[in-house]
């Protein structure tokens, strides 16, 4: 097993432990070492210094800034983790299935590297907290996975995607999260907890004030 | 020249932000009217693109669209600035009109233009994407600008479905990458197309499918629509006119680049049936919940999935200069009926049809326009939307869609049927209305400039803005 096959398992791995994770701190953990192992991942292209740079903003954003940024945002808005739509273990069953779907999937497009069965893992798993989890902060952990399941989609493939273009993406990214960041923290002082579930005023038949 | 249009609104927003309220103020004007003169010059002169940056006949009507309508909302923000600063007072009482400070939201305003300038601009596909995730990211704020219960819900169920929807088709790109293969092709649009036949057709097929589910979130076609009604109904409606006129577009533009490589590799029938299901599907949900709306600025955001619906069912029935013709309609009218939305809520303070009695004796001005627009959206002759739906029609059936053209049909009718008089029931004069006020023009003119150009386009397109939709077709047409 090289370097790289033992940085996906780590992904791998993170995911499951993102999905099963009942506290959001161990969700921020999980991603947080998620993204130090995807940053690590760039170096499976060419080495150039754009690479190198692409890697240090990605281990810095997604592993150091953004868990921290969540971290604070936590603690100031004392929030306990609402229960999700879908039980811890009910949530280890499906992330089964998916793994399953994602090692065929890559299978089936001839790209069977353990990597890419990670990426689609990776996607799917960020997907799933999205829809699943009702706090606002998983799901801007899960967008943050979901977009990091898409990076490492674009590691796996053997040609290179133009520099500019991934730094495009990765400011992009970043801005996303931080503005989500603005929205969580809006929201739980608006409201005093960040659950979504509760959040629902908006509807097209239900009369409202 | 081509990434002046971007950078020009990027540095104003940056300096605005930075800047004070007077400041931010005069930007606002002078950069919206720079950047029209700049897009008008464009449009005369055309522009030889780098590498990066090219504008092609449909990038270019997109940027105008985009460009004639922030500068109809920036003069509509001025009066919209001062009046929310006048109501600070009164925001304990009405959450609908308490605010923060003017050089924020004016900034986000400027840097929401520079990131749709960039989507029409961008000739690389992975450039493209960065730009209009950029165009939601500028957008969040401008959304919850009132940091209401309802604006905030509204902005993050925007952020999220968007972003998931956006990361999909950058997912898209990577399988356009994989289409590519080992063959040295850049992901520029029309280069792509020239050497589509040496693309791998499943990766193309999977790329296709993905692009569409991931811009069509963005574009709002049903079933991914749900984050639009309530985006466009809790935005200052100002923002509403350019998320619904302007950014919807931004949104198709992307998807028709996608779809213009697959036309060119021969895929063109599937995707041509992925566009016309989706836009039916589109027409048909819209039609159900504008029906029993009871939101007036709801039926504005439904009638934008109608009528993407519509664009869509045009793209699919290999009619892209009826598309065209449609979207730069639909921009111009909706536009101008979100403006005026907007000094309706002011007046009423509230966003129910119910609730807003003697229209026409409280803002005679407005419901005049108010009246006409409708009906424009509705598709009256001589409005150009009449025209756009007509056209559309004629391509279904010449293509031999009769179940969708006679679907079509229907729909178109039982919006017309089913809207049409709860509006206008919102005019009718009641007993005990207080005094008409004076209307300001500057909530007036830049509606009435939207709704004479949507006019124009139904009775006569000037031999130039004709080039310019055609140019456009060509430009999405495939082949």
């Amino acid at each position: 097993m090289n370097y790289f096959e033992l940085l996906a398992v780590i992904v791998i791995l993170c995911d499951v432990a993102l999905c099963a994770a009942s506290r959001l701190r161990a969700m921020i953990r999980a991603a947080a070492v998620q993204g130090a192992a995807l940053g690590l991942l760039a170096f499976i292209k060419p080495v150039t210094w754009e690479i190198v740079l692409l890697s240090a903003a990605t281990i810095a954003i997604k592993a150091v800034l953004f868990p921290w940024l969540l971290n604070i945002a936590r603690e100031k808005s004392k929030a306990d983790e609402p229960a999700p739509y879908v039980g811890y273990n009910f949530s280890f069953a499906i992330c089964a299935a998916m793994f399953g779907v994602s090692v065929w999937l890559s299978h089936r497009l001839d790209v069977a590297t353990t990597l890419m069965a990670g990426a689609f893992f990776t996607v799917l798993a960020g997907f799933f907290v999205i829809v699943s989890r009702k706090s606002a902060f998983s799901q801007a952990i899960g967008y943050l996975v979901l977009e990091g399941g898409v990076y490492a989609f674009g590691m796996a493939m053997p040609n290179e995607a133009p520099a500019l273009v991934e730094l495009g993406l990765l400011l992009d990214v970043f801005m996303a999260v931080f503005i989500m960041g603005i929205m969580v923290y809006h929201i739980s002082r608006e409201f005093e907890h960040a659950d979504m579930a509760k959040i629902a005023f908006l509807s097209d038949l239900e009369d409202y004030d | 020249m081509i990434s002046a249009a971007i950078l020009l609104p990027a540095v104003a927003g940056a300096a605005a932000l930075f800047g004070g309220k007077a400041l931010a103020r005069f930007l606002l004007k002078a950069t919206a009217c720079a950047h029209l003169a700049l897009v008008l010059y464009m449009c005369v002169f055309p522009q030889r693109g780098g590498y990066w940056l090219a504008l092609d006949g449909a990038g270019l009507l997109f940027l105008v669209l985009a460009s004639v309508l922030f500068a109809a909302a920036a003069f509509y923000a001025m009066g919209y600035l001062d009046h929310s600063a006048a109501h600070r007072e009164a925001h304990v009482l009405s959450p609908l009109f308490g605010t923060e400070p003017q050089p924020v939201f004016i900034a986000f305003l400027l840097f929401f233009l520079a990131s749709m300038s960039f989507v029409c601009a961008s000739r690389h596909l992975g450039l493209m994407w960065v730009a209009l995730e950029a165009t939601t990211l500028a957008s969040v704020p401008l959304i919850c600008f009132h940091k209401t219960p309802r604006s905030l819900e509204a902005a993050w169920k925007y952020l999220m479905i968007c972003s998931v929807g956006i990361a999909l088709a950058l997912l898209g790109n990577f399988f356009l990458t994989a289409a590519v293969g080992a063959r040295e092709v850049p992901l520029l649009y029309d280069v792509l197309r020239q050497n589509a036949a040496k693309l791998d057709p499943l990766w193309l097929k999977a790329a296709f499918a993905v692009t569409f589910i991931g811009y069509g979130t963005k574009m709002g076609l049903a079933p991914m629509h749900t984050w639009l009604p309530d985006a466009h109904s809790e935005a200052p409606s100002l923002v509403s006119a350019l998320l619904s006129g302007a950014l919807l577009n931004c949104a198709f533009l992307s998807m028709m680049r996608v779809n213009a490589v697959c036309a060119a590799a021969g895929l063109g029938a599937f995707s041509a049936k992925v566009f016309l299901a989706f836009g039916l599907l589109s027409v048909v949900v819209a039609a159900a919940l504008m029906l029993r709306q009871r939101d007036y600025k709801r039926l504005l955001a439904y009638s934008s999935v109608e009528n993407m619906g519509i664009i869509a069912v045009a793209a699919g029935a290999g009619a892209p200069y009826a598309a065209m013709l449609h979207a730069a309609n639909h921009s111009f009218t909706k536009a101008a009926l979100f403006l005026l939305s907007g000094n309706i809520l002011r007046r009423f303070r509230s966003k129910k049809i119910e609730d807003v009695k003697g229209l026409a004796q409280a803002l005679p001005k407005t419901s005049f326009l108010w009246a006409a627009g409708m009906l424009a959206i509705l598709g009256m002759p001589p409005f150009g939307i009449f025209w756009s739906k007509f056209l559309t029609l004629k391509a279904l059936l010449g293509s031999g869609g009769y179940w969708a053209a006679g679907l079509l049909l229907f729909m178109l009718a039982a919006v017309f049927a089913g809207v049409a008089h709860p509006v206008m029931e919102m005019l009718r004069p009641v007993e005990g209305q207080s005094a008409p006020e004076p209307e300001k023009a500057v909530f007036l003119f830049p509606a009435l400039l939207l709704g004479l150009c949507t006019l124009l386009l139904g009775v006569f397109i000037p031999a130039p803005v004709e080039a310019l939709l055609k140019s456009a077709a060509a430009a999405l047409g495939g082949g």
